[in-house]
């Protein structure tokens, strides 16, 4: 029978490494692709989701049940990433690095092949034309309108909360979600 | 295109996430079931969506989750072997690249802030002696200060009363 989070929590509380091993095993895939399309690369995905659970680990004091585990530990690592994002961009701004692409302005991955940590048949299941061609959409969008978008449409965030996320107005998130579905629209039409 | 589609085609993507007010809900609602032009901009949008919320993710191999997990494992061992002091540091660094060089030349700074301000009195010059040493050699290259009545008189212009006297004495001279 699957032990509930709850129980596994109060274990971790009173000292047992091993329950919080449990929720990282239940947890760990979710939340490497929540980070995966927030910030768009295997490397940091890996990193931050990660930090986020490490973060988790060290706050259990201080989560009151008021949410599910899962909730609670999404909005960390969620800011984990975004935070992880804005200054990114920022260290980026000022260096002027390569993780732009000069021609169209828009953020480039990183290459996967780089880290050595794909398996080829799976890569090639995903590229399928269609499949390749929804992710190069969703990577294109700008780090605003992706955050807006991956937080509303994927994973059902409140707009109120992504803004919260986001430290923005309530407005502004509804402009990046607009902006980014009429993107969307735009390279995806006619492969529906 | 009706005015009132051009609007509706406007507030579309609130309206399919639900994020429009509920008077503005109801409106569109009512246009959409009467409307096939933006029934059927609706639905397209809905299946654009769908599809991009079930697109292929790149699957890493099981390999990259034993590593992952291990690299956790290791991540988290050392997090409860470390003194609290440590923890806080490393969770006010944690992925701050260039934040972490700041951070570092802030706490050099500190420590020498903190090394100057402790180190014992015997070492600190007197503010007196810091003066001296800034003012003496202006004042050796004043021609002016090596004339003797001058000097005199700087001595005295220091006491208030004596320079209140002085200028009344001239007042009267003058009168």
């Amino acid at each position: 029978m699957t032990e509930p989070d709850e129980e596994l929590v109060e274990r971790t509380r009173r000292g047992d490494g091993s329950a919080f091993e449990v929720l990282v095993d239940r947890y760990m895939k979710k939340a490497y692709f929540i980070a995966y399309d927030l910030v768009g690369n295997q490397e940091d995905a890996r990193d931050l989701s990660q930090v986020a659970f490490v973060k988790a680990y060290e706050s259990l004091g201080r989560f009151r049940g008021d949410s599910s585990f899962y909730t609670w530990f999404y909005r960390i690592l969620v800011n984990c990433c975004f935070d992880f994002r804005k200054r990114r961009y920022r260290i980026d701004g000022l260096t002027a690095g390569p993780l732009t692409d000069r021609d169209t302005g828009r953020e480039v991955e990183r290459p996967l092949a780089a880290t050595g940590r794909e398996s080829d048949p799976l890569e090639a299941l995903c590229q399928t034309e269609l499949g390749a061609r929804i992710r190069e959409a969703v990577e294109g969008l700008t780090p605003q309108q992706r955050t807006a978008f991956v937080l509303r449409n994927d994973q059902g965030l409140q707009i109120k909360e992504i803004a919260r996320i986001m430290r923005v107005a309530e407005g502004t998130v509804k402009a990046h979600l607009h902006w980014a579905v009429k993107s969307l629209q735009e390279k995806l039409k006619g492969h529906r | 295109m009706p005015e009132l589609c051009t609007a509706f085609e406007r507030e579309l993507v609130l309206y399919h996430f639900g994020d429009l007010p509920e008077a503005d809900r109801r409106r569109w609602d009512e246009h959409v079931a009467a409307c096939a032009r933006c029934a059927e901009a609706l639905r397209d949008l809905r299946a654009t969506l769908a599809l991009v919320r079930e697109r292929p993710r790149r699957q890493p191999p099981e390999a990259f989750w034993q590593d992952y997990r291990r690299a956790l494992r290791l991540r988290l061992a050392g997090r409860r072997a470390a003194p609290a002091w440590r923890r806080w540091l490393d969770g006010l660094c944690a992925l701050r690249p260039l934040p972490t060089l700041a951070t570092a030349g802030l706490a050099a700074g500190a420590l020498l802030a903190a090394a100057l301000l402790l180190r014992p009195a015997r070492d600190r010059v007197p503010a007196e002696a810091m003066l001296a040493i800034e003012v003496l050699p202006v004042a050796q290259n004043l021609e002016v200060l090596r004339v003797m009545h001058v000097i005199e008189v700087s001595e005295v212009l220091e006491d208030l009363d004596l320079l209140r006297a002085l200028a009344e004495a001239r007042k009267v001279q003058a009168g």
